[in-house]
């Protein structure tokens, strides 16, 4: 063969080629395609129902992605910019929004919610997904601690905190990551919350970027931390208060000296642990059940009666930005939202998945479930705050209160102070 | 050379087959590349898509043209270094002298339409159900209204006041208007069709259309242009007011109310700042919009370094425990490679081969994988090595807290870490070993040293020519060993104080540069590179001062 004949063949060969890509790459249009990004809990979660959107519109064709939970948000920083991101983000933590909103990622979904649909939900519910006067998205299920008291070791509900005794009281956390979530429930018996409230104009009653948990308060409740201690508390990452407050309290001897297990008789918890707690999970024998086992109180008073709030947690649904002038999938986007919100499907993911509805009618048909009603009549909420820095402030915060308890600083007091002026520092630079 | 052009001078030229499959393989290529080029295009990537091209037709010129046999073995090699390591090198390069970073992560256009996505407000008024519409004389778009609360119907155009529609003129939909109201009997109906309008099926508008139905404003208020009835997704309507409007030729931003929350007043002008967000006047220190985009930023990241008094602190303490932790790992690993090398070349000893192998199995391992198994090993409550070989009570919380507080997770790093590290060091001793002539062995014997002179003043400075270069190179490796910090300890434990920036007790300057980047209070890609930079100059400096310093051992011989 001539070096000329050669030349054309492999032409043709290459062309023949590149048409069959060319065919693949020119998709037809008839149908806009939805994307959503959910974690794998979330994901087999909603996609039945998401299925069932997607039936009844045949103008939508909805994808769910699977995302890990933990770098979802970064992921999205990275995607939005370039136009690659997703519709709606399921099954987001409603603390991410100021984070993802000062990222230009997330598309504010007001005007597409009638004036009554904050009556649909939970106290608090809508407002989790309110940031800087704006909604963001819609609440999908609830999540709030509460105190489990087993019933066997201690008969009644546990009304002031000075009546737990050291040893008695379960509660998680970390001597790396720590734990503010757990701990905010006795924060606020010293009236020290973790923002100041805005008390006036159309935002009244949301969180304000100014740290609240300074001042005399914050102190007071530094030196009780350092006070109770580890005796109190426990050490850190302590793996086995599941069994500890599943089994009757007993003495036993380690290496010739007593140890008393099984003394827990309160644990500080969610409803996420309620499976663990009823199949016994983890080699722990007694599986206790709820009302005969245990029961799920509301939380105790402060050392001067004041009544203990603990976070809302909302996981959601949060409208994505899908990059510069794209605006397509929006309605379909609202659309599917709402569905997610509405009480039908809010009761399915109850009815089969055990998540605590942010609806309000989906809950109150849910209630007949003993725990969903143990953590709903223990709520006295706020929604965790939402603001740009609470991933730092978790941080900062928690550590300030895992050294105090572990002893660490001599003067509580003083590291109370300088933790809630390095979390206003770090606040006031995201700002 | 020689070779290759012996190679092509076989026979006429290449065999059939053989140009065959290089015309397979080349149409591939091209395939590949040319899809790739139509999605960039696509994108409106011009740049992108032109280098592709301009890539896609070297290439082809590289392999369809005869002769030039070098350029067709070395172009796959070149391409891939240019867009792995050279472009990925000059990137951070860039990003270190810019803001890239959670809250300035797009361009420009995407934080203006940011702002402007959230420029609005809502107000007090009634809501409204919607169908879209046409008036069927002279085609003019309007929404079909039906008021939530009160059951009322309008017509709504743009700029004009809602026109009330009389019962009788309209007809109600059966379905609710709240599409997930389930009590069909007793809903809300909203209006579907109004004489004199034909209702429009959204599914069936184009995009065009859409966005003229979406810039409809219904006004409430024919003195006020800013306040109106809107809709964004066709199914409702509420009345919003403008709050900011942007000017593209002036490239400001102008706000048309005051702020809830205070951060602008009426006729407040935002322009843009050189930090790279909208701020009132274009002043630096004044209040700013929400919505940043990426700018050059100059020197300001490795200012921050080194003058922010929140990183001081734990920026020292991570510099210190980084060169602890490089130099005693090297230390370490060298010294018990080295030790256990000298026993097991004594001739005396037998079942060497065994030992040997025994001895490289740690280094035959994943790293990432042994670091797993001495997570587990290491558990204070349960962990191998407090119950087994310390003795300590299983589940007791009183056992040696091995990755739970500082100083222990550091000695943890350094054992794991020496642990994961002789082998390598035992390898590349008992080569050098072997290659020191016996008869200096001999030598030093007859003229009378003892064993210790003979290991200290013969094989040592012999053994160090050969491995010097080898333990700068580990030094720089451990420098920057993420892996192993990073699996053992994630940096942790987080015991250092309390300050702003996420460190750990076993934070080496890489972890804690990804911590900057990646994790926490938002990602700040541009300081992390700024560190990196920092990283490179610091590991380059002392390998190049080593390098030279190693020379000396080279005059003994």
């Amino acid at each position: 063969m001539k070096n000329r004949t050669r030349k054309v063949v492999g032409l043709i060969a290459a062309l023949s080629v590149v048409g069959s890509g060319l065919t693949l790459a020119n998709p037809a249009s008839a149908v806009s395609n939805l994307t959503i990004w959910a974690d794998k809990g979330t994901l087999d979660t909603i996609k039945d129902r998401v299925k069932k959107w997607d039936t009844e519109n045949a103008a939508y064709t909805v994808t769910i992605v699977e995302r890990d939970f933990g770098t979802v948000r970064e992921v999205l920083k990275t995607a939005v910019p370039k136009g690659q991101g997703p519709d709606i983000l399921a099954g987001a933590a409603h603390d991410w929004i100021g984070n993802l909103v000062a990222a230009n990622v997330l598309l504010p979904i007001d005007a597409n919610l009638p004036a009554n649909f904050k009556d649909d939900f939970v106290p608090g519910a809508l407002q989790a997904m309110k940031f800087n006067g704006k909604y963001y998205g819609v609440p999908g299920w609830t999540e709030n601690i509460a105190i489990l008291r087993n019933v066997k070791k201690a008969p009644k509900p546990v009304k002031s905190v000075n009546d737990i005794k050291d040893g008695e009281l379960g509660i998680n956390y970390d001597a790396t990551n720590s734990d503010p979530y757990h701990l905010y429930p006795f924060q606020t018996m010293f009236s020290a919350p973790v923002f100041k409230t805005i008390t006036s104009g159309p935002n009244k009653g949301d969180w304000s970027d100014t740290v609240g948990m300074g001042g005399t308060n914050g102190a007071k409740f530094a030196k009780w931390l350092a006070l109770k201690g580890t005796k109190f508390f426990g050490p850190p990452s302590n793996a086995k208060i599941l069994c500890d407050f599943l089994n009757p309290a007993k003495t036993t001897m380690v290496k010739g000296k007593p140890v008393k297990t099984g003394a827990i008789k309160y644990w500080v918890t969610g409803a996420w642990n309620i499976n663990s707690i009823e199949s016994g999970a983890g080699g722990c024998k007694t599986g206790l059940k709820v009302g005969t086992g245990y029961s799920i109180d509301p939380l105790p008073t402060g050392p001067t009666g004041t009544k203990a709030q603990q976070f809302l947690g909302i996981r959601g649904y949060l409208m994505v930005a899908s990059g510069p002038n794209n605006t397509t999938n929006v309605p379909g986007a609202v659309d599917l939202m709402r569905f997610m919100s509405s009480e039908s499907t809010q009761f399915s993911l109850y009815d089969n998945y055990n998540k605590t509805p942010a609806n309000k009618a989906a809950l109150e048909r849910a209630k007949v479930n003993p725990v969903i009603k143990g953590f709903a009549n223990a709520a006295n909420t706020v929604p965790m705050p939402n603001s740009p820095a609470m991933a730092a402030a978790w941080t900062i915060w928690g550590k300030a209160q895992t050294r105090i308890i572990q002893g660490k600083e001599k003067k509580p007091d003083v590291a109370w102070a300088t933790m809630v002026k390095a979390l206003q520092t770090a606040i006031d630079k995201v700002k | 050379m020689a070779l290759f052009r012996n190679l092509s001078r076989q026979g006429e030229g290449p065999s059939l087959s053989g140009t065959l499959w290089k015309l397979g393989a080349l149409g591939v290529t091209d395939a590949i590349a040319v899809t790739m080029i139509m999605v960039l295009l696509a994108q409106e990537l011009i740049l992108a898509a032109a280098i592709s091209i301009a890539v896609l037709l070297l290439v082809n010129w590289i392999y369809l043209r005869k002769g030039g046999l070098p350029a067709k073995y070395l172009a796959p090699g070149v391409l891939f270094l240019i867009v792995f390591q050279i472009y990925v090198l000059v990137f951070s390069g860039y990003t270190a002298f810019t803001n890239y970073g959670s809250a300035h992560n797009g361009d420009k256009a995407l934080a203006i339409q940011t702002i402007e996505n959230a420029a609005f407000r809502t107000v007090e008024g009634p809501d409204y159900t919607i169908k879209l519409a046409k008036a069927n004389d002279d085609g003019a778009r309007a929404f079909i209204m039906t008021d939530n609360m009160t059951n009322e119907v309008f017509i709504g155009e743009d700029g004009k006041l809602p026109v009330p529609v009389a019962e009788g003129s309209y007809v109600l939909s059966k379905e609710c208007a709240d599409k997930y109201d389930e009590d069909i009997e007793n809903c809300a109906k909203a209006a579907e069709t109004v004489d004199g309008y034909s209702t429009q099926n959204i599914d069936s508008l184009s995009q065009l259309e859409k966005n003229k139905f979406a810039s409809i404003r219904v006004a409430t208020d024919l003195n006020n242009s800013n306040v109106g009835i809107k809709t964004s997704d066709f199914t409702i309507a509420v009345p919003s007011e403008a709050t900011l409007v942007y000017d593209a030729k002036l490239d400001t931003f102008t706000a048309l109310v005051d702020d809830d929350y205070g951060a602008y007043m009426q006729g407040d002008v935002f322009k843009p700042a050189s930090d790279g967000y909208f701020r009132l006047d274009g002043v630096l220190e004044n209040e700013k919009l929400d919505g940043g985009w990426r700018v050059e930023v100059g020197l300001a990241n490795f200012e921050t370094i080194f003058t922010d008094e929140q990183l001081r602190e734990p920026l020292f303490k991570v510099i210190t425990w980084t060169f602890i932790f490089a130099i005693l790992t090297v230390l370490t690993t060298f010294i018990l490679g080295l030790f256990i090398a000298l026993t097991f070349n004594s001739d005396k000893l037998k079942g060497k081969k065994i030992y040997r192998a025994v001895m490289i199995l740690p280094y035959a391992f994943p790293g990432f994988l042994s670091a797993y198994v001495w997570v587990g090993l290491l558990n204070r409550e349960n962990g191998f090595i407090n119950t087994v070989i310390l003795g300590q009570a299983p589940g007791s919380e009183g056992n040696f807290p091995w990755l739970l507080e500082e100083n222990p997770a550091r000695l943890a790093v350094l054992l794991v870490n020496l642990w994961l590290g002789f082998p390598y060091m035992f390898l590349i001793t008992t080569g050098a070993l072997q290659a020191i002539p016996a008869e200096l062995n001999e030598a030093a014997e007859i003229d009378g040293a003892t064993g210790w002179q003979n290991f200290r003043l013969i094989k040592l400075p012999l053994l160090l020519i050969s491995i010097a270069p080898l333990l700068i190179a580990s030094f720089a490796y451990n420098f920057n060993n993420f892996t192993i910090i990073y699996l053992l300890t994630k940096g942790g434990p987080s015991d250092s104080g309390i300050t702003d920036y996420d460190v750990g007790g076993t934070d080496i300057l890489i972890t804690f540069v990804y911590k900057i980047a990646f994790s926490g209070t938002g990602q700040n890609y541009g300081l992390a590179s700024a560190f990196s930079i920092l990283i490179f100059i610091v590991v380059a400096t002392i390998s190049l001062i080593s390098f030279k310093r190693t020379k000396k051992f080279e005059e003994i011989v």
